[in-house]
């Protein structure tokens, strides 16, 4: 499976992990590389303070990103300081951050620029809104997290691409994890008025208070689901299923660790595989 | 800042969420919810909203752009603080650029009225040096020659490392099959990473069977880096003693931004005012001095008419002539005695809160404090009963907070939960106290009768039921309790009229009507007869 990168263009994606350090940002680098080779003109931006100060596959400080012109993008006014890269501002957010403002600007000279973001998830939607009425950017990216998913499902086109770290250790966990994500990605959108719909999170004990009588019942978002891949199988055969808000699964990325390929791929169905994108730093063809 | 009791009990949101100023400025004074007690300053935003309203009809293609460029003005931290930021030097440039457009559009007068004028000409040719009159901001070259020279060499030296780099990638890829081309580093089978030349190519571990690879730049390249670093550094210098020198300019001018920001205020807000005027067909209202009454013509309240409209039942607007400054209004249940209160809150917070109001003519008065007492969640009290929480709120109001302060009390239902005997002792009690205070005009709602008569206070009532109206099928118990209720609503005179005479006997004709057991009715009637008490 390779990735297809047209189906980034016009459209805002979401780079989440099924952890920390799964290496979402050196995605975010190499899809920038191959959007910028297309001719496209990205727009991009991370989330508030996530926590991970380091990046998985280096152990540098804070991944930082080359950025290049024509590029969009949105930082805070404190990181933009510190940057070797020449920009013109488009507009400073009136929102105030631990890091202070976030700034949107077009970048004239290539050079490093940390990225910080938003902090909360009205501020997050009011900046895509911006960018994606006000500039010229034609693809929209985000390193986030799963939790801001919900703030853009208003957006027909937001979608996310799901990044894993696989190792010997988590590789059943992360297989089901694929499953399941899957499984619930594929459930059709809630039209049925008498659904009984699920608020909060739903959870093993959720599952036992739901009445006897009931036939269908609703989920918000696929980020409210804390069932395993078994238990939510069964929970679809015996209800009808939907999903108020659906996002678009563009891909899973899989980086394996000490883990074979084709063992892990064995695990996953073919239909799911078809969504599945290896290593993609990995260069196997090598004399 | 309003309390919430009163704001909820008016219904004054519904109206305040669609006034909708655009700018920084005018959403924080949107916010602040401020009643304004100033009589001047009231008729002063009056003023204004007619000059936008005049505007608005005579030219709204003009008025639409004044509404693009108020949208764009960005909240400048107006200063004297020294050294600004490039993210806040653009702000300033943002904010001149588009006042100077707003100042473009509108006429003279308006311009006049609002104390718009355009000073900072020579700030803004500084800050757009470019003269592109984009809303964008860079350190141009053209500040410094030195800076052009600079950022020249930083372009000839990212043009050689990236053409070296590229051809170090055709090299590995030619040499090893490592293509860098889309990556920074390649991850590789170990056995493959065994033959690759460590002084070439960089290589770490990343799992046990791969490694990690990257290309190794030669001495050149580093030194081609080092010499970027310092220019970058030198640009960095440059760049900071411009801004210092553009902030310098920024911070002269800060009194007369200050003077900006105050008349776009007052300007949006303005706007804003108009544009819900139009919306909702509101009206000036017209401010007396503080001895005469209070007339309403047609006043709506308008989250009600809504509901009416919604329902299909027909509103009806308030027509009334306050001349005393108590007024005790009477009435069945369900005869919309509340809705009265509610109505005369509703006008007169969108009055002082500057805004028209939804009355064909609204003449009041400034009232320093406004206060509602009576059963809203929001005032809940913990520990203490309904009758506990009724006594405490109303103290409050009639306390002496500020000097000399002139209030208006909305009180609905007092003491209802309390016998009537006492009910009644402390109603006349509270009435006696208001008909003597000169400070306080009071509206309140009351089921109870034998309430003593008093100079400066008037009895009203609501007019009930049209009786005769009612057909017989109409009155058939065979209906269900939607259906009586709207048979009452249809019926419902909504009307309210001086009470001179005995009180109507509704409450148990709507009991009836709403399907109570005909024979504690017809004994409450005889009840009623027996007693014959007002």
């Amino acid at each position: 499976m390779t990735l297809d990168f047209q189906q980034f263009y016009k459209n805002t994606t979401f780079i989440v992990g099924n952890d920390k350090h799964t290496g979402k940002t050196t995605f975010l680098k190499y899809a920038l590389m191959n959007l910028r080779e297309r001719g496209y003109r990205p727009a991009y931006m991370s989330i508030g303070v996530d926590g991970e100060g380091y990046d998985f596959l280096h152990g540098t400080s804070k991944p930082t990103i080359i950025v290049q012109p024509g590029d969009i993008v949105v930082t805070s006014a404190h990181c933009l300081e510190s940057s070797d890269a020449a920009y013109q501002i488009l507009n400073v957010f009136p929102q105030v951050t631990v890091l202070g403002r976030m700034a949107l600007v077009n970048i004239a000279r290539s050079g490093f620029v940390e990225l910080t973001g938003p902090e909360n998830n009205q501020q997050l939607s009011a900046i895509l809104d911006y960018i994606q009425n006000e500039t010229e950017a034609d693809t929209f990216l985000v390193d986030g997290a799963v939790n801001r998913l919900s703030q853009v499902s208003s957006n027909q086109s937001a979608g996310f691409v799901m990044v894993m770290k696989v190792t010997a250790s988590n590789l059943i966990q992360a297989a089901e994890q694929i499953r399941l994500l899957h499984l619930l990605i594929d459930l059709p959108s809630c039209s049925n008025c008498d659904s009984m719909p699920i608020t909060g999170a739903l959870t093993e004990s959720r599952l036992k208070a739901i009445p006897e009588d009931c036939k269908a019942i609703s989920i918000l978002d696929f980020t409210r689901v804390f069932l395993s891949y078994e238990q939510m199988q069964s929970l679809c055969d015996k209800y009808s299923v939907s999903i108020k808000n659906k996002f678009i699964l563009r891909y899973f990325i899989v980086n394996l660790f000490d883990v074979d390929k084709a063992a892990f791929a064995k695990m996953l169905d073919d239909h799911i595989r078809q969504h599945v994108v290896f290593n993609p730093f990995m260069e196997e063809a090598i004399c | 800042m309003l309390n919430d009791s009163l704001w909820q009990f008016t219904g004054i949101e519904y109206l305040y969420e669609q006034f909708t100023p655009l700018t920084p400025y005018g959403i924080a004074w949107k916010n602040s919810r401020e009643l304004i007690t100033d009589h001047v300053a009231l008729k002063g935003i009056y003023d204004l909203t007619e000059a936008a309203l005049e505007f608005i009809n005579a030219a709204p293609e003009k008025a639409d752009k004044v509404s693009w460029h108020l949208r764009r003005l960005p909240m400048v931290q107006c200063s004297h603080q020294a050294n600004l930021q490039l993210h806040e030097i653009f702000q300033y440039k943002k904010f001149l650029l588009n006042y100077r457009q707003i100042i473009r559009v509108l006429p003279e007068e308006l311009r006049q009225l609002f104390g718009l004028s355009f000073d900072s000409k020579e700030l803004l040719s500084k800050l757009d040096i470019d003269k592109t009159e984009h809303e964008t901001f860079y350190v141009s070259s053209k500040y410094d020659d030195n800076l052009r020279v600079i950022r020249q060499a930083i372009h000839d030296l990212d043009d050689d490392m990236k053409k070296r780099k590229a051809e170090l990638c055709q090299k590995l890829v030619q040499q090893f099959q490592l293509d860098f081309h889309f990556r920074d580093f390649l991850v590789i089978p170990n056995e493959s990473a065994a033959a690759l030349p460590k002084d070439r190519l960089f290589l770490e571990p990343y799992d046990s069977c791969h490694v990690i690879v990257k290309p190794i730049f030669d001495q050149d390249y580093q030194q081609l880096l080092a010499n970027r670093s310092q220019l970058v550094a030198k640009e960095k210098q440059l760049e900071q003693k411009i801004g210092a020198e553009l902030s310098e300019w920024i911070t002269n001018e800060v009194p007369t931004i200050n003077g900006y920001t105050q008349a776009v205020r007052q300007l949006d807000i303005a706007f804003a005012h108009a544009r819900l005027a139009l919306q909702f067909n509101l009206t000036r209202p017209v401010i007396n001095t503080r001895d005469t009454p209070i007339s309403i013509k047609n006043g709506k309240l308008l989250p009600m008419a809504e509901h009416c409209r919604n329902m299909s039942l027909k509103y009806w607007p308030l027509n009334v002539d306050f001349n005393d400054p108590v007024a005790v209004l009477h009435g069945s249940n369900m005869s919309g005695k509340t809705v009265v209160l509610q109505t005369i809150g509703f006008l007169q917070l969108s009055a002082q809160l500057g805004m028209f109001v939804s009355a064909d003519k609204y003449e009041t008065t400034v009232f320093d404090e406004i206060y509602f007492v009576g059963d809203i969640a929001s005032q809940k009290i913990k520990g203490l009963s309904s009758f506990g929480q009724e006594m405490t709120v109303l103290i409050k109001a009639l306390q002496n907070k500020t000097e000399n302060a002139y209030k208006l009390l909305l009180i609905d239902e007092l003491v209802r939960t309390t016998n009537s005997a006492e009910a009644t002792a402390l109603l006349s009690g509270l009435l006696q106290e208001l008909s003597q205070q000169t400070r306080v005009r009071s509206y309140i709602a009351s089921h109870y009768y034998g309430l003593p008569k008093l100079a400066r206070l008037t009895y009203y009532k609501m007019k009930g039921i049209n009786w005769a109206g009612l057909l017989d099928k109409e009155q058939s118990t065979d209906r269900n309790l939607t259906e009586r209720i709207r048979v009452i609503q249809k019926q419902m005179q909504y009307e309210i009229e001086p009470d001179t005479a005995k009180p109507d006997r509704d409450a148990i004709r709507i009991a009836r009507l709403l399907g109570l057991n005909s024979e504690i009715v017809d004994y409450a009637q005889q009840y009623l007869d027996q007693e014959n008490v007002l």
